[in-house]
């Protein structure tokens, strides 16, 4: 039972991204990104940022619309993706998390933040101050064009440190060990702490700059702040009552023994997900005798295996039982999870195909397992069933497909 | 909600309202989500500008990008290196940002600056500037946008080092190039 669940939590699928990077075409990202593109254009500039003293004030501390645009767009993208993760709409792990280099982050980070004092911009919002007719943001465009080819010209000098302190795909909710909706919530809090500090900075800063303090968080902005604080904790809730993430099929190396049953159920219900491998010698496989369903000969599937998509599984048998260590090496490699029938072909046709199965086989099975056979049976030999004419095919319960738990 | 905020005239130098921070930071968060859902991947702006700085660099030299680590990458297997989502994005930021200060009447030829700095100075700062940050964005595998803001919202350490970075550098040189500004 706990393998059956185990794999169907790691072979869920979610409905977004929608052009993710896999199976969608270059082509098909032109369009988004360019309407969403705008969207991110028309939003800067109605929040100030395609001027540069705006930006340049939040180092001076009388104005922090960069700080409180900034960490409201992170905690309300953060929030939405934990939401959208819980609800199992969005598979986090096909969404493209930069890698961390520390080093590169660090110092690169500084260079920018200087280079952003010393041009007003930052990258994006130069594009946008370009765009509102301001000659020094499209300096500053062709500069951040220009500083680029520097970069690649000096490459060879510091490849080294470019790819220093790499710790691949690294997440805070990695770091720290908490599910990824507990972090989005515990920014949200933060950065709610942190705009009430933020307004009391201006207060402060803003007589000495000669300016009149921006009033910006009310009533309205306050709800929309605890809103988001809110969701983030409705994601978490769902989060913490979700089963604990199946194992990932890297870390599931070896082969599991699976029973009959088991396997029935697989063929029954996720058949397109499983490769059905027979072991037995060469002419007892390709004559057909008593093959399991969709099940292909070792002489066939030898070479194909290395194309096979992840997220398969692999049953594979013989004649009896097979030790699960005891692989050919090529199934032992397989990517993904690795069952074995135990039994093999003589357990399935002495336990599922025969007519009323063999009590020393069924003994070993649970009473969730028995309950199954005649159903099975049916299934797989196409006769009706004495007891239970009105159930043709097993009535299996689906447990909820959840992708690892909201984390990866 | 008020969208509109009301003393936003004070800000310096901006002809006409904005939106409030928060609301704007909310719109803000919506177009970064919708682009995780979408396309799978966050907003960037500096990416599109090293690909242009490869394509002018390849009208005088094609062999010399193709030999290079890093502008290779761009025109690997004779690939032009404007055909590429990021690039169709910065144009989207282009014509969002030209829509909206045109809307708001924001739209007019000039240059941003102090009351105590020459055009000609402004001007040479705001090039030299964006020559470090495009430098540095590329040592940094992205930028605010692509780095601090889409890596921050998906809580990658390496993007959190870099948003706290940028800060630190920011508030390190703001009192040296306070005449620029104030």
């Amino acid at each position: 039972m706990n393998a059956l669940s185990g794999m169907e939590l790691t072979m869920a699928t979610s409905l977004l991204p929608l052009f993710g990077s896999e199976g969608a075409s270059a082509e098909a990202h032109f369009l988004p990104a360019i309407l969403l593109g705008f969207a991110f254009g028309f939003v800067l500039e109605r929040s100030g940022f395609g001027n540069a003293r705006i930006l340049a004030a939040q180092f001076y501390l009388y104005n922090m619309r960069v700080f409180k645009v900034m960490f409201t767009a992170i905690v309300t993208a953060a929030v939405g993706v934990a939401l959208a993760v819980s609800a199992g709409l969005l598979d986090f792990s096909s969404l493209y998390v930069p890698e961390t280099f520390l080093w590169p982050h660090l110092v690169g980070g500084m260079l920018l933040g200087i280079g952003f004092i010393i041009s007003g911009y930052c990258p994006g919002t130069s594009i946008v101050a370009a765009a509102s007719g301001k000659l020094d943001g499209a300096l500053t465009v062709l500069g951040v064009v220009i500083g680029s080819v520097v970069y690649s010209e000096l490459f060879p000098w510091f490849s080294d440190f470019a790819s220093s302190g790499s710790l691949g795909v690294f997440t805070l909710p990695d770091w720290l060990g908490i599910g990824p909706p507990v972090m989005a919530t515990a920014v949200a809090v933060m950065a709610a702490a942190m705009f009430i500090g933020a307004e009391k900075v201006e207060r402060i800063f803003a007589p000495r700059a000669d300016k009149v303090k921006e009033r910006s968080l009310h009533k309205g902005t306050l709800g929309l702040v605890a809103g988001l604080a809110g969701a983030g904790v409705a994601a978490t809730v769902v989060f913490l009552a979700m089963p604990a993430p199946a194992e990932p099929p890297a870390a599931a190396t070896g082969a599991t023994t699976i029973s009959a049953v088991e396997a029935g159920r697989l063929l029954v219900e996720e058949p397109r997900s499983l490769l059905v491998v027979d072991l037995r010698p060469a002419p007892a496989c390709s004559e057909g005798k008593d093959r399991l369903p969709q099940a292909v000969c070792m002489a066939d599937v030898a070479t194909e295996l290395a194309a096979l998509p992840e997220g398969r599984t692999l049953l594979a048998y013989g004649s009896f039982d097979i030790a699960a260590d005891s692989l050919p090496v090529e199934l032992a490699a397989f990517p993904g999870r690795v069952a074995v029938l135990s039994g093999g072909v003589h357990a399935w046709t002495h336990l599922i195909l025969a007519a009323s199965p063999a009590p020393d086989l069924a003994a070993g099975l649970s009473d969730n397992e028995k309950a199954l056979l005649p159903a099975l049976h049916s299934y797989f030999t196409g006769t009706a069933v004495a007891v239970q004419p009105a159930a043709p095919r097993p009535t299996i319960k689906r447990e909820i497909k959840k992708k690892g738990g909201g984390c990866s | 909600m008020n969208v509109e905020n009301p003393t936003s005239e004070s800000v310096d130098g901006v002809l006409g309202r904005l939106w409030n921070p928060y609301v704007g930071g909310f719109a803000l968060g919506l177009v970064l989500l919708a682009a995780f859902l979408v396309l799978g991947h966050g907003i960037g702006a500096s990416g599109a500008a090293a690909r242009l700085g490869t394509g002018a660099v390849s009208l005088v030299a094609p062999e010399h990008v193709a030999a290079n680590p890093v502008m290779g990458e761009h025109v690997r297997d004779g690939a032009n290196p404007l055909t590429d989502w990021l690039v169709f994005m910065v144009v989207g930021i282009f014509l969002g940002g030209a829509l909206a200060s045109m809307l708001a009447g924001r739209q007019k030829a000039g240059v941003t600056r102090g009351p105590r700095i020459s055009v000609p100075l402004r001007l040479a700062l705001a090039g030299s500037g964006g020559i470090l940050m495009g430098f540095a964005a590329r040592l940094a595998r992205g930028c605010t946008s692509g780095q601090a803001l889409s890596g921050g919202a998906l809580l990658s350490v390496g993007s959190w080092v870099f948003m706290l970075s940028v800060f630190a550098g920011g508030y390190a040189l703001a009192w040296f190039l306070r005449r620029q500004w104030r």
